[in-house]
């Protein structure tokens, strides 16, 4: 297995969109085949034609954190910004 | 009190907000307008552009058989499924005869009248009767649902579609396409899913152009479109602004993602979805 996700570019896009700095609220969805990683500005609001989604696809468990956690890494820009944080998953958990 | 009482402008008012094309159970709801009466044919034809009226041609017939009145409207053409009852026998979109029907309109004089494209078959023929610009096309959906497609050749469109606003191919192989990103610097909304790889400076070099694109899907279904690492450029110092640019999806390989978002930024963006495959075994 080849975990490298390496994607500064990415982060450097994510840091320039002003509209992405007002996201506060994450969510993670970890299911059989993917890792989803949700940002979006309101819990209440969640609109599925705007804000960050990331899906990563692929099936071990341990797999899916580590591909998440790669991206997520200490330079991606929202991070700090986030005050609530949902974790759902398909009971594997 | 009748209908008819009804000013003309009343009756306009009425007639633009009855033919919403988008409507899916109501396409093309003029048809049935001028078949009222007298009065109301008059006013819809003495409005085409108000009304915005368009020929949806189904390719159910020959165009031939398309009434003169009608001849002079933009020309929709579309295999899409038709709601609204025909008077004709309905034919498959994939039958012969329609495939005929469609290649003698893009063969005929009223070509130059076809603005939007909608095809979920994409045959031999039809693509050798659409190797020439088309001056009055904004939008383009071809969405191939089997297995045998032929290759889109270069000179597909003329190679050039300068009004084109809209562009969805779905599994439509077309290696030509950066020339032809290239010249159609009017896109808004462009969406590409598997069809056919496009290395992430030659999409970079096309994006440049599109200072109106609202909307980017990129979509590789397999792992296929990952660049190959030993020809991975080193990152520009510059970036070249979408200045439009708010949605953007893609769908594939992060090294690709990573060459391609090293050309670009988009600081409007309010809508980001990504898809990447899993890490490599």
């Amino acid at each position: 297995m080849d975990l490298d996700f390496d994607v500064p570019q990415l982060h450097r896009l994510i840091d320039h969109a002003e509209e992405f700095k007002t996201f506060n609220h994450a969510g993670v969805l970890i299911v059989n085949n993917f890792i989803q990683l949700g940002l979006y500005p309101n819990k209440q609001q969640v609109d599925h034609h705007s804000g960050l989604w990331l899906q990563i696809r692929c099936e071990e468990l341990d797999w899916q954190l580590s591909s998440l956690a790669q991206v997520l890494n200490s330079s991606f820009p929202l991070i700090s910004a986030v005050e609530e944080l949902e974790i759902r998953g398909d009971g594997r958990l | 009190m009748t209908i008819d009482v009804l000013s003309d402008y009343v009756l306009l008012e009425i007639f633009f907000h009855v033919n919403i094309r988008d409507w899916d159970s109501m396409q093309n709801p003029w048809r049935a307008l001028v078949r009222v009466c007298r009065r109301w044919r008059y006013l819809v034809f003495a409005s085409l552009r108000r009304l915005n009226l368009r020929l949806e041609y189904f390719g159910h017939g020959p165009m031939s058989e398309v009434p003169d009145a009608w001849l002079v409207l933009p020309v929709i053409l579309t295999s899409r499924i038709q709601f609204l009852p025909s008077e004709r026998p309905v034919l498959h979109p994939k039958s012969g005869q329609w495939r005929n029907n469609i290649v003698a309109l893009l063969e005929s004089e009223h070509y130059n009248r076809i603005c939007e494209i909608y095809i979920s078959d994409i045959f031999g023929p039809l693509a050798a009767a659409m190797q020439k610009p088309f001056p009055e096309l904004t939008r383009l959906d071809i969405s191939v649902y089997g297995d045998e497609v032929p290759i889109l050749p270069d000179s597909f469109l003329g190679g050039s579609a300068p009004r084109l606003q809209t562009l969805v191919l779905k599994s439509t192989p077309f290696p030509s396409m950066p020339k032809l990103l290239l010249s159609a610097n009017s896109l808004v909304t462009l969406y590409l899913l598997d069809s056919g790889y496009i290395s992430p400076d030659a999409m970079a070099t096309a994006l440049t152009v599109m200072t109106r694109l609202e909307f980017l899907h990129l979509g590789f279904l397999s792992p296929r479109s990952r660049p190959d690492p030993t020809s991975r450029p080193l990152p520009p110092s510059t970036h070249f602004v979408l200045p439009a640019l708010t949605q953007f999806l893609f769908k594939g390989v992060y090294e690709y993602l990573e060459d391609l978002l090293a050309r670009i930024d988009a600081p409007l963006l309010y809508y980001l979805y990504i898809v990447f495959h899993g890490p490599r075994l």
